[in-house]
């Protein structure tokens, strides 16, 4: 988004302010209200789709595969793996490459193995397809929260061979029609930005514009986990960040993520 | 109490104050030259260095409005001289060191080639700037070509990409336009390009304005300003003197050729 | 930089450039590094080696060993970029990494890292209709799938120099350090101000308190750091 000089200048006086006045009158912790819808894609084991007030619009499949579990031991293959396509950039541009870096190590790192796993030799393998369709701010939280859905609603087909395969060689088999709905906790990321003393959740896009700096900061069960980052949210405005202010966000972002997590909750 | 400005310095360094009071209760002024930059410290202003390098400060003279004020008594600028003094560095004649990151702003002084002209304006590359030396080192695919291998898939390729398509053979070097207006500052319309610049010329011409996203404007509308070099029968003679504002000679051939020269030192 | 050889000084696209020294196999070799070490930040000062202007064809550039790591970066520009008119310059940074041990995700990452710390830095009104490249080579690599945030540091600390070799005007130098224990890695100017924050570990953070810590204790390395190389840059007076 481009601002003229006294447009800038306006938007980060106020930003300022304390308490900032934001320009869509949101408090510091408060969200862009969103639009969510989950299960309608038939062919992939989960599906949701979040839309923004500013007509973000992302939507996450989530498809499953059966590999052996010792191709991951090996290194040959990931439990998890993440892909992003957002509109109007390249799949090779460092922004989706670094994304998509991002999401696969938390993903990995907080998705556990035992919860999708099948047999003693047999696992799932989730692979999260990402879609941003129009994007307006920094897509990373609109993604993990549009994830975090999909997850939630994912259906594996239900296991019907035995578990224990350690003695005997058998391929697993599955019911027919029945599913059993994925029971795993999600980790989410938040994106806070910085303008001068202080700092607001969920920046749009007028407010990246102007505003100093960025900081993701991610949130699994309760507490704070990597990635703890700093973002470039827009092209040559940036300034260094008081060390405070990245411990402030931190904890404003630690005491938001459960309520947070029960709206997407209550969304399904 | 007046703070010592240091000699030598390296960027971040708080190098003064913006205000200084000496003893005599008179105010100086610093202000902040190349090299420098001006923040805040505590809620005072105070320039900072952003060179490792000299600092310089000179003394730059009241203007009557300042003088009639009296607010401040004396003003001062400060600059850093970027100094690359190791063992490797290269020193020209004069053992002044050479900046090659000033890029030229409006009023500098450079020294152009010409490369094409037109009816309407004289294309020229930009060679050196007068004061701080060559605009550019002979950077990337040069004579000692340095070749990386992921060049393409740099984190912005939009930007890479707009190097690529606009190289041209006559190397990396900054453009800029000298427009038939702009070639002297009077009987501007009975000027003609042909009859003041000829490509490869080399030209002093003052910085108009930085220009849009292809060229620098530059101007020769001063007496000083003009061909300081130049071969006759486009380019293929001698080198040629001049003999008055528009004329330059062959001095073993007698041959003349319409030229804007500068005036000579 | 130009991968348009138009003037034809490289010779055949497929060349393969002769490669004297150690195979990338030997490069790889681990030595052991002493985690105590890691929280000793003079005795780490002390065993780096620092060297700038080695490159005669960059505009700036910097060399810097510590155990077993080995970067070079240069620094090319500013230099025109054409098209649309730009008021401020574009960074753009490219790490070619010899060793072949960084994957390409990783290497973004680092470059990204790179590029946001040092927008923030260099005073980029001066240099308009231009654009400034930054070449990371990294040329041998030790320990890295535990010390990969190590190496960001040290290729930031590397960048500082070459950056300030070149003589591109930055409003302060930046100093990194790099904690094991969170691998975490935070890039300072001025008075502790942070311009870039990487952490990437699977701990859980059950008390804000703690990143605290780690960023004070950074805090106070990169002092040290910063201190390092500034009495480095003055020696060459």
């Amino acid at each position: 988004m481009i601002l003229s000089v006294a447009e800038r200048s306006y938007l980060y006086e106020s930003l300022k302010q304390s308490p900032p006045i934001r320009p869509d009158g949101r408090s510091v912790k408060q969200f862009r209200p969103i639009q969510t819808n989950v299960g309608f894609l038939e062919s992939s084991n989960g599906s949701a789709k979040i839309t923004l007030s500013d007509g973000s619009e992302c939507i996450v499949s989530i498809k499953s595969k059966v590999i052996e579990k010792a191709s991951i031991e090996s290194g040959r293959d990931t439990l998890v793996d993440v892909d992003i396509e957002v509109a109007g950039q390249r799949d090779d541009s460092s922004f989706i490459l670094n994304l998509i870096s991002t999401l696969k190590s938390i993903y990995s790192n907080y998705i556990s193995q035992e919860s999708l796993s099948l047999t003693n030799r047999f696992t799932y393998k989730l692979f999260i397809d990402i879609l941003v369709i129009s994007n307006y701010s920094y897509p990373l939280t609109l993604i993990s929260f549009t994830s975090y859905l999909a997850l939630k609603n994912t259906y594996l087909p239900k296991l019907t061979s035995s578990v224990d395969d350690k003695e005997i060689e058998e391929q697993p088999t599955f019911h027919d029609y029945e599913f059993v709905k994925l029971q795993i906790q999600v980790p989410i990321i938040f994106t806070v930005a910085i303008i001068d003393n202080n700092y607001i959740i969920d920046p749009n896009s007028q407010e990246m514009e102007v505003s100093d700096n960025g900081i993701i900061i991610g949130w699994y069960d309760g507490n704070i986990i990597s990635p703890i980052e700093n973002v470039k949210l827009n092209d040559g405005n940036s300034k260094s960040i008081k060390p405070e202010l990245i411990i402030k966000s931190i904890e404003l972002v630690k005491s938001l993520g459960q309520s947070v997590i029960e709206s997407l909750n209550a969304a399904e | 109490m007046t703070i010592d400005i240091p000699k030598y310095t390296f960027p971040g360094q708080p190098l003064s104050p913006v205000y200084q009071s000496s003893n005599n209760k008179s105010i100086i002024e610093y202000i902040p030259g190349n090299g420098t930059i001006l923040s805040k410290i505590n809620n005072i202003d105070v320039i900072n260095s952003t060179l490792l390098g000299n600092v310089k400060v000179n003394e730059v003279l009241l203007t009557d409005e300042e003088v009639a004020e009296k607010t401040i008594s004396q003003k001062f600028k400060i600059e850093v001289i970027n100094n690359k003094q190791n063992e490797y560095s290269e020193l020209n004649d004069n053992g002044i060191i050479i900046n090659n990151t000033y890029l030229p702003k409006e009023g500098d002084i450079v020294l152009v080639r010409v490369l094409k002209i037109s009816l309407k304006q004289a294309n020229v590359e930009i060679i050196a700037i007068e004061n701080s030396g060559n605009i550019s080192k002979e950077s990337g695919i040069g004579m000692n070509g340095y070749q990386q291998s992921n060049v393409t898939s740099g984190s912005n390729g939009q930007f890479l990409s707009i190097i690529n398509n606009g190289l041209n053979e006559s190397g990396e070097n900054f453009r800029g336009i000298i427009r038939v207006q702009d070639i002297r500052s009077t009987e501007k319309d009975k000027v003609k390009i042909v009859e003041s610049f000829k490509p490869n010329d080399i030209i002093r011409a003052k910085v108009l304005s930085i220009g849009d996203g292809q060229n620098y404007y530059l101007t020769t509308n001063e007496n000083e300003f003009g061909v300081v070099f130049a071969k006759s029968q486009n380019g293929n003679g001698q080198l040629m003197y001049p003999i008055d504002w528009q004329n330059m000679i062959v001095p073993s051939t007698g041959e003349i050729e319409l030229r804007k020269c500068a005036k000579p030192f | 930089m130009s991968t348009l050889d138009r003037r034809r000084i490289l010779g055949p696209a497929n060349v393969k450039p002769l490669i004297f020294g150690l195979s990338s196999s030997q490069s790889k070799q681990e030595n052991k590094i002493e985690e105590e070490e890691e929280e000793d930040i003079n005795s780490q000062i002390s065993k780096t080696f620092i060297k700038t202007g080695l490159i005669t064809n960059a505009n700036g550039s910097s060399y810097l060993e510590y155990n077993g790591n080995i970067i070079s970066v240069s620094i090319y520009g500013p230099r025109p970029v054409r098209g649309t008119f730009t008021e401020k310059t574009s960074l753009d940074v490219h790490l070619d990494d010899n060793t072949e041990t960084i994957s390409d995700l990783l290497n973004k990452k680092f470059c990204n890292y790179i590029e946001n710390n040092f927008t923030t830095v260099i005073n980029l009104n001066k240099y308009p209709k231009s654009g400034i490249s930054i070449f990371i080579n990294v040329l041998s690599i030790n320990n890295f799938q535990k010390y990969k945030y190590k190496l960001l540091s040290l290729i930031s600390d590397a960048t500082t120099i070459a950056l300030i070799n070149s003589g591109i005007e930055i409003i302060d130098i930046v100093s990194s350090t790099f904690d094991l224990n969170s691998n975490t890695v935070i890039s300072f100017i001025k008075s502790n101000e942070i311009v870039g924050l990487l952490s990437d570990s699977n701990k859980i953070y059950k008390d804000v308190n703690d990143f605290n810590k780690i960023i004070k204790k950074l805090g106070n390395d990169s002092n040290i750091v910063k201190n390092s190389l500034i009495n480095y840059l003055m020696s060459g007076n």
